[in-house]
């Protein structure tokens, strides 16, 4: 596993750089234009999470995947490899955002490292593991062209459910805002930060199995 | 080393049933038209497919019995896969350490020199030779036992064609006990290089001969009309219909040359024979 982990930290090496460069020059741009300094948090982890789970398109150019595949390395190792290196690369990336977004609240005399800043942080990074642990099996089970299609179909379906789900309140009268303040102040910022770290923990130990289940099928 | 038993397969109207073997110290050619089935089989044997039946055993174990231990044993070659073109040599090189115990660096690195492979450049941008070479390179560097090789040589010049078979031909040299599974649709890469030799049509296993044996006793005897009645079919294995008359393929073709004197017996060329098992008519 640690050769696949080498392997990607490679790719990251010749493919990645110029997006992490390019993902930082935003973010200053969005500092400089007045944004609140979470969101280019938010934004790196984001733009970063997304690059880790499109390493598995690397993988598949030119069916690279089957050789990857005949090396000493268990279809099991390479699951846990990409999840390994996702979260490598979710964490290096809200570290590196972080640090970012501290450097300009000091600038800008902001109050951070409150404990309501490191649970936005914390949202930040949460919303970028969910994210990567619905796109690693999706990637793994539709390859190339097709996965291309199948992540503006996922966004718009998560678009469409959430949506959904707030004209159903809607209709049966319920405050869906107030409900969620009400449910946030009972479990307080202490609550807030366990769930945000529970969430995503299960959403990935989900994604895993259904990943473990989807490359243990695959035929080449 | 490699034993393959009624390994089963099907897609669609093709059915895969083939059984061979890779005896220790041999280099087993593998020969057959595109669409045969020798992709198959080599991705049945490397896990990459499942079997529908059947059993390939590779070193005693099964394909899903497999160990990382047995994947440093074996050195692949894929004619469509390889490493990500994103990926320079010098990127590879961490990552063949890492993964095989007996990863001989200074080695890889001389024979890439020796085959003018770029260290530094994206392998996408690599021509279709280097690719090859790399791909061959890789798989006899870690001191693999048995390599597995699909089309090594395929799309391939002479020249670059010459240097992987050398690559292969030194493997060989340097421990007697290894062993090589090659597929080729080039027949004279096979002829040159192979102990025995198996062919493949339609998912089938038509012919499984040594080398030596199909380039000294195989032949194909050329007969008119007239000589085509009296002669003994006896030894003959298919006969196709040309215009002088009829090309007879034969594995005994001293006995045509020595009682038929005024018939034309031909020495057989793989091509040959391939052309005549598969196009002729069998008797």
């Amino acid at each position: 596993m640690k050769g696949l982990l080498i392997k990607d930290f490679q790719l990251v090496k010749n493919q990645g750089k110029s997006l992490l460069v390019v993902a930082l020059v935003i973010a200053v741009f969005l500092e400089i234009s007045g944004m609140d300094s979470g969101f280019s948090i938010g934004y790196i982890t984001l733009i970063v999470s997304i690059f880790a789970s499109t390493t598995i398109s690397y993988d598949e150019y030119e069916n690279c995947f089957s050789f990857l595949l005949t090396l000493p390395a268990s279809r099991k190792d390479y699951v846990n490899e990409k999840y390994i290196f996702s979260a490598f690369m979710v964490l290096g990336a809200w570290i590196i955002g972080m640090a970012f977004g501290i450097v300009f609240g000091v600038i800008r005399g902001e109050e951070i490292l409150t404990l309501e800043w490191f649970a936005m942080c914390i949202s930040y990074m949460a919303v970028a593991a969910v994210f990567v642990s619905v796109m690693l099996p999706l990637r793994l089970k539709f390859e190339g062209e097709k996965g291309r299609v199948v992540l503006p179909l996922v966004i718009a379906a998560a678009g469409i459910l959430i949506y959904g789900g707030v004209k159903l309140a809607d209709l049966a009268d319920i405050d869906l805002m107030k409900a969620a303040v009400d449910v946030m102040n009972r479990i307080g910022a202490a609550g807030i930060i366990g769930m945000l770290i529970a969430v995503p923990a299960v959403v990935a130990v989900i994604s895993w199995l259904c990943s473990w289940h989807i490359l243990r099928k695959k035929e080449f | 080393m490699l034993k393959i038993e009624h390994l089963k397969k099907t897609y669609g109207d093709f059915t895969l049933d083939c059984t061979m073997r890779v005896e220790p110290g041999c280099i087993t050619g593998l020969v057959g038209e595109n669409g045969a089935g020798k992709s198959t089989t080599f991705k049945a044997i490397l896990g990459l497919i499942s079997a529908d039946s059947g059993t390939v055993a590779l070193f005693g174990r099964t394909p899903d019995q497999f160990t990382k231990e047995d994947r440093q044993k074996i050195g692949v070659v894929l004619a469509d896969s390889g490493f990500s073109g994103y990926l320079s040599v010098k990127d590879v090189l961490p990552v063949l350490k890492s993964m095989y115990t007996g990863f001989d660096q200074m080695r890889f690195e001389d024979l890439c020199r020796r085959f003018d492979i770029p260290m530094e450049k994206k392998i996408k941008e690599f021509s279709t030779g280097m690719k090859a070479k790399l791909k061959v390179i890789a798989a006899v560097t870690h001191g693999a036992e048995l390599l597995i090789m699909d089309e090594p040589t395929s799309g391939l010049d002479v020249m670059a064609r010459r240097d992987v078979l050398d690559i292969l031909r030194e493997y060989m040299e340097e421990d007697e006990t290894r062993s090589i599974l090659i597929s080729s649709h080039i027949s004279t890469d096979l002829e040159n290089l192979c102990d025995d030799i198996y062919m493949i049509h339609d998912g089938k296993i038509i012919l499984h001969e040594d080398t030596d044996v199909l380039m000294g006793q195989y032949g194909l005897v050329k007969a008119d009309e007239e000589q085509f009645e009296k002669l003994d079919r006896s030894y003959i294995i298919s006969v196709r219909r040309e215009s002088y008359g009829y090309a007879c393929l034969t594995d005994q073709k001293q006995y045509y040359r020595e009682n038929y004197p005024g018939v034309v017996v031909e020495n057989g060329m793989l091509d040959e024979i391939i052309a005549m098992m598969i196009g002729g008519e069998r008797l």
